[in-house]
């Protein structure tokens, strides 16, 4: 990235593009269009795998969070928050393991990300309601979460491949 | 379709930039799979361990639990309304088993689906993203229980 203005430019244009994908996304697709409970796509992920890539682990965080904090503003309850936010760090956290390990494409990475986010969801549930019996849950979360990963790869993909040419270099790190 | 990785400047596909689906992607979704059966197993180990006698009648919305009722012979019907969203939905509990009796949802189907009573049976309501399910709610003094031991239902027995 080639300075300290543009950077933060990226993350908060960023930002706003992972929200408004949230958004639209509840919108477009109601609660209860997936007949399993608490169950979407998010489609703002797309945001979250790109930054991963081209932002590394702290940026990332802080758009993940900034994100979380604005669609509770926009009108969340404080229940999907906190899953939200516990979710989104902890696919953060895996999506950065799984990228370092370097032996995973965006696909891999992708699944990860998402099948953590379900895990950090139902771990802040059970912790919230004090309830294990929310891990007979899991499974399911956990196996739609694939494909969902899957396809926010996908998505992502051409767009990585556009915006890496945009940053200065590829990121090792 | 163009092969669009021979545009791209990297070489390792399966590295860290690697964007296209791999070998080890495939092992990580196959153990990912794996891994979603562990709370079955540990499921079944505490349930088997618990040797249930009694059942629950327990209401979730979006995943958190909001309502628990133990089902028992002599108890008095018991009533509970929970607001999401601004929606209603009413649930009661005797003990013949439990229902939804009302909803502010626009298909009704919860409430249709009437009363149930065995364990691992369920009444959905999709639009209000509850779910009212019964579950075994044995407690046989001094073993491990699947259930918290914290909420008032389980206080008040």
């Amino acid at each position: 990235m080639r300075n300290k203005t543009m950077k933060w430019a990226m993350w908060s244009a960023m930002t706003a593009i992972s929200l408004a994908l949230s958004v639209v996304e509840t919108v477009l697709i109601p609660a209860g269009f997936f007949p399993v409970p608490g169950f979407r796509i998010g489609f703002s992920n797309i945001v979250t795998l790109i930054s991963v890539y081209l932002f590394g682990a702290l940026p990332t965080a802080g758009i993940v969070i900034m994100r979380t904090f604005m669609v509770f503003a926009f009108g969340g309850n404080v229940i999907a928050f906190l899953f939200s936010l516990f979710g989104g760090i902890l696919a953060v956290a895996a999506m950065v393991a799984l990228k370092r390990a370097r032996c995973f494409s965006m696909f891999g990475v992708s699944a990860g990300g998402a099948a953590a986010h379900s895990t950090g969801q139902i771990l802040a549930a059970a912790f919230l309601t004090g309830s294990k019996a929310l891990f007979l849950y899991l499974p399911l979360l956990l196996w739609l979460s694939i494909p969902a990963g899957l396809l926010i790869a996908l998505l992502s993909t051409p767009i990585v491949r556009a915006l890496e040419g945009f940053s200065r270099s590829p990121r090792i790190d | 379709m163009i092969d669009e990785s021979s545009k791209s400047p990297k070489t390792n596909v399966c590295g860290a930039h690697g964007l296209k689906f791999c070998r080890a992607d495939f092992i990580l979704i196959v153990v990912l799979i794996l891994a979603g059966l562990i709370p079955f197993a540990i499921g079944g180990l505490i349930r088997s361990r618990d040797g249930a006698d009694g059942t629950a009648a327990v209401l979730t919305v979006a995943g958190t639990e909001r309502f628990r009722c133990p089902i028992r012979e002599e108890m008095e019907p018991v009533v509970y309304t929970a607001e999401i969203d601004g929606l209603e939905i009413t649930v009661s509990v005797d003990s013949s088993g439990a229902r939804i009796t009302h909803s502010d949802c626009p298909d009704q189907i919860c409430v249709r689906t009437g009363k149930i009573s065995e364990a691992g049976q369920s009444a959905v309501c999709v639009p209000l993203r509850a779910i009212l399910r019964i579950e075994t709610d044995g407690t046989p003094a001094g073993s491990a229980r699947v259930n918290e031991s914290d909420t008032i239902d389980a206080v008040a027995e």
